[in-house]
């Protein structure tokens, strides 16, 4: 896929994760005990052989930048094209227009322009996911479309939650999109969109210049809702399992379903590999009352207690007594002596003293701030 | 030219014949060590946390997997445009080209490579030590002694001192006797074959011992005995720190099962000296519910099932259900599969044990000889090897 450029937002559309969020951009949402929400999209771009990243950041982007470096970890620096951090763009042009994914891509019209590549694979980064474009990259030159939407059915068609703010496709035989609609409760499709597209970069050229010069706002789903009749849009369903990252709760299953042996055999290994930036710790060390059951552990952790059900990432430490189920403990973590957590997302560098009991529902999360002292 | 203060080269060539199937297909710095590191790592990283940028890494045996290791250096962030890592094998010269016959040769033969950085002193080391050094302190004692030469030093015990280079110092440190492996130790202080060399006056020496045909080319017993007898102002620095010479399978089991105490003589948690490696693209581990681990490191992307006690688990490595694991060191991407025991073994990598396989559990099985190699009932199996269901291996055998 050399004729593929990626751009990435860094921001979901409307990231609702709390605390989590306050200071980085949801790309850089610490994920799976050693990932950043964006390591899944940004490896599988990679690994479907696009060698072009133009990573598009809003605000907060110095825990984004800190994590993707040079690209090297993604094999990205590279001297002919690699990874390219695209900076909030602001000038008389666009200033009148500030909310909507085309003013947002107005900063990497010299990237796109600028670029060999015809193709744009276009993702937001709260996708937990590895896929390979090719099969889609193939279809959507073979049937000469403009742009392609990635979907996913939706099965049962019942309720899940989340679905707000979340558009639907129809096709028709040939795949060719018929509608773009908001959820709603008349809700017919169950195809719904990944919010993952390939798009022909001049016509991505020609829709941000147009959006610059007519101030057309809204997201990527309502601009080519918009244009549904005038381009030819085809849609490409996908298998896989992909978790979208949209809110705490979203946030929390994400991780828990990377404990089934099935999705986790899947999405770390095939079709390619996830990579992220390497922090050379030491293996992990279980000392003699270590007990860890059912549990995902990342590199430098010292484990003395009890750990159940739980995400577990590099160089926490964990105290004798100390009892862990159902939570995420971040990066350099220390639970203290006799500890209890239940339902407890804590954020990087938490410590928590000795015989702290803080209980959460799976409805009603616990999530402590990074650095902070219970 | 820019000229550097101090460069190292590391003598990687090392044939490790002692660690028997181990080192069958990879030279002895090469050999994985404590769940995701090789040997090299440690001085390799001992150089970039001591700001030493230039590394020459002078290979000869097996060099293959040992290149491909070390690429770019850009793991121990030694990938720089002036200086960084380089792969120093013998090479074809005008007319002839030969094999390094000795530690000494081996950095004549690499002397236009020193030549290129011009350094005041070169830091020559070893690709088979595990230990953690600050090689800063070591080059500060050595200009402030002005020395020629400065070797440094660690205690052992008497018993061993027969093994190693001893050294005999005045109160000032300076040596006064160097004694290769000496038969009748008067001290020991032994020779952890680290040195720091004035360059000018190493090189002087190295087209001297070249030329010299009965010399064997090597430091311990030529170049420094030589420049002690002619008067060269030689110091030992002496080091307190852990310092594990991994050269047999007894000690490369041991070195990784100290790693297991409560709190290890080498610490590899410490963020301040930190050991870097080539990172294997894993994800985290994974403890199943039925999983029990107690006093044993774990590295990314493992899958347990079994029991693991007191035992190092490299990456990628999977042990089954209702297996037991225990004072036993797996190389990266083993597996194990259901129903085995193993015991005091080293398990070579990619290697699979079948089911209901017992390994290190009886003393002595018809038609299977111990190894020389091996002792204390430690059991040796080398990589990508497949031990059938229901095998039974002997303690002391290596299987290859």
């Amino acid at each position: 896929m050399k004729e593929a450029l990626g751009i990435i937002f860094g921001e979901g559309s409307d990231a609702g994760l709390g605390s989590l969020t306050a200071k980085r951009s949801l790309a850089a949402v610490p994920i799976a005990s050693r990932y950043r929400i964006i390591d899944f999209i940004l490896s599988s771009m990679v690994n479907s052989g696009i060698t072009n990243v133009g990573i598009i950041t809003q605000r907060n982007y110095k825990s984004l930048m800190d994590h993707l470096g040079t690209g090297k970890e993604w094999d990205l620096n590279r001297k002919i094209g690699g990874l390219l951090l695209i900076p909030p763009y602001s000038s008389r042009e666009t200033m009148s227009n500030e909310n909507g994914d085309l003013s947002d891509l107005a900063g990497a019209l010299d990237f796109l322009e600028k670029s060999p590549q015809k193709y744009v694979v276009l993702s937001k980064s709260h996708l937990i996911c590895n896929l390979n474009f090719d099969d889609a990259f193939e279809k959507h030159i073979h049937s000469n479309a403009i742009v392609t939407i990635f979907y996913q059915n939706l099965e049962p068609k019942g309720e899940i939650s989340g679905l707000k703010n979340r558009f639907f496709i129809k096709t028709d035989q040939e795949d060719r999109i018929t509608q773009v609609k908001a959820y709603s409760s008349t809700n017919e499709s169950n195809k719904i969109s990944l919010d993952i597209y390939i798009i022909n970069k001049e016509f991505l050229i020609y829709l941000i210049r147009d959006g610059l010069a007519t101030s057309e706002k809204g997201s990527l789903s309502e601009i080519f809702s918009r244009r549904i009749d005038h381009i030819r849009m085809i849609g490409y369903a996908t298998k896989d399992f992909v978790a979208r990252i949209d809110s705490i709760k979203t946030y929390y299953q994400a991780n828990m379903m990377i404990l089934e042996k099935e999705i986790r055999e899947k999405l770390f290994f095939k079709p390619g590999l996830i990579y992220t930036k390497v922090k050379d710790e030491a293996p992990s060390k279980y000392m003699d009352s270590a007990v860890v059951k059912n549990s995902l552990i990342a590199d430098g952790c010292v484990i003395n207690g009890c750990v159940e059900n739980s995400i577990i990432f590099r160089g926490v430490k964990i105290e004798k007594g100390a009892k862990i189920s159902d939570s995420i403990i971040m990066q350099n973590s220390e639970v203290q002596e006799n500890a209890i957590l239940e339902h407890v997302i804590l954020d990087k560098e938490v410590i928590i003293r000795q015989d702290i009991r803080l209980t959460g529902q799976e409805s009603y999360l616990i999530l402590i701030n990074k650095g902070a002292i219970v | 030219m820019q000229n550097k203060e101090c460069i190292a080269l590391i003598l990687a060539g090392g044939q490790g014949s002692r660690l028997g199937v181990l080192t069958k297909k990879v030279a002895k710095p090469a050999v994985n060590f404590g769940g995701k590191y090789r040997i090299i790592d440690f001085p390799l990283s001992n150089c970039t946390n001591s700001n030493i940028d230039t590394v020459g890494v002078l290979t000869q045996y097996q060099p293959l997997e040992l290149n491909s290791y070390i690429g770019s250096g850009q793991p121990w962030d030694l990938d720089r445009s002036f200086g960084g890592v380089y792969l120093l094998p013998p090479y074809m010269k005008s007319e002839t080209g030969i094999w390094y016959k000795g530690t000494a040769n081996a950095i004549y033969q690499n002397m236009n490579f020193i030549q290129m950085f011009n350094p005041r002193n070169v830091l020559i080391l070893s690709g088979d030590h595990i230990y953690k050094m600050n090689y800063t302190k070591m080059l500060d004692f050595h200009i402030r002694n002005n020395a020629d030469a400065t070797i440094s030093c660690i205690k052992v015990p008497w018993d061993q001192a027969d093994r190693f280079g001893i050294m005999e110092t005045d109160k000032s440190m300076r040596i006064s006797n160097f004694y290769e492996k000496p038969k009748n130790p008067v001290s020991n202080m032994a020779s952890m074959g680290v040195y720091i060399f004035k360059w000018e006056v190493l090189k002087n020496y190295l087209i001297k011992d070249e030329a010299d045909n009965s010399s064997s080319n090597d430091f311990g017993k030529n170049v420094i005995p030589s420049m002690l007898n002619e008067g060269q102002r030689m110091f030992a620095y002496k080091f307190n720190g852990y310092w594990k010479d991994v050269g047999t399978i007894y000690s490369l089991w041991e070195a990784n099962m100290e790693l297991l105490h409560k709190r290890p003589a080498m610490n590899l948690f410490d963020k301040g000296w930190r050991i870097y490696s080539k990172n294997a693209i894993q994800p985290p581990h994974y403890t199943a519910s039925g999983a029990v681990i107690k006093d044993s490191m774990i590295t990314e992307g493992s899958v347990i099932y079994g029991k693991v006690k007191n035992s190092i688990i490299s990456s990628g490595v999977k042990i089954g259900k209702n297996s037991i694991v225990e004072d036993s060191v797996l190389f990266p991407s083993v597996v194990v599969e259901e129903n085995c025991i193993i015991k005091k073994a080293i398990i070579g990598e990619r290697s699979v044990i079948m089911e209901n396989s017992k390994i290190g559990v009886l003393d002595a099985i018809d038609g299977q000889t111990p190894s020389k190699m091996c002792s204390d009932g430690i059991v040796l199996i080398g990589s990508d090897l497949i031990v059938e269901p229901g095998s039974n291996i002997a303690k002391n055998v290596m299987v290859e």
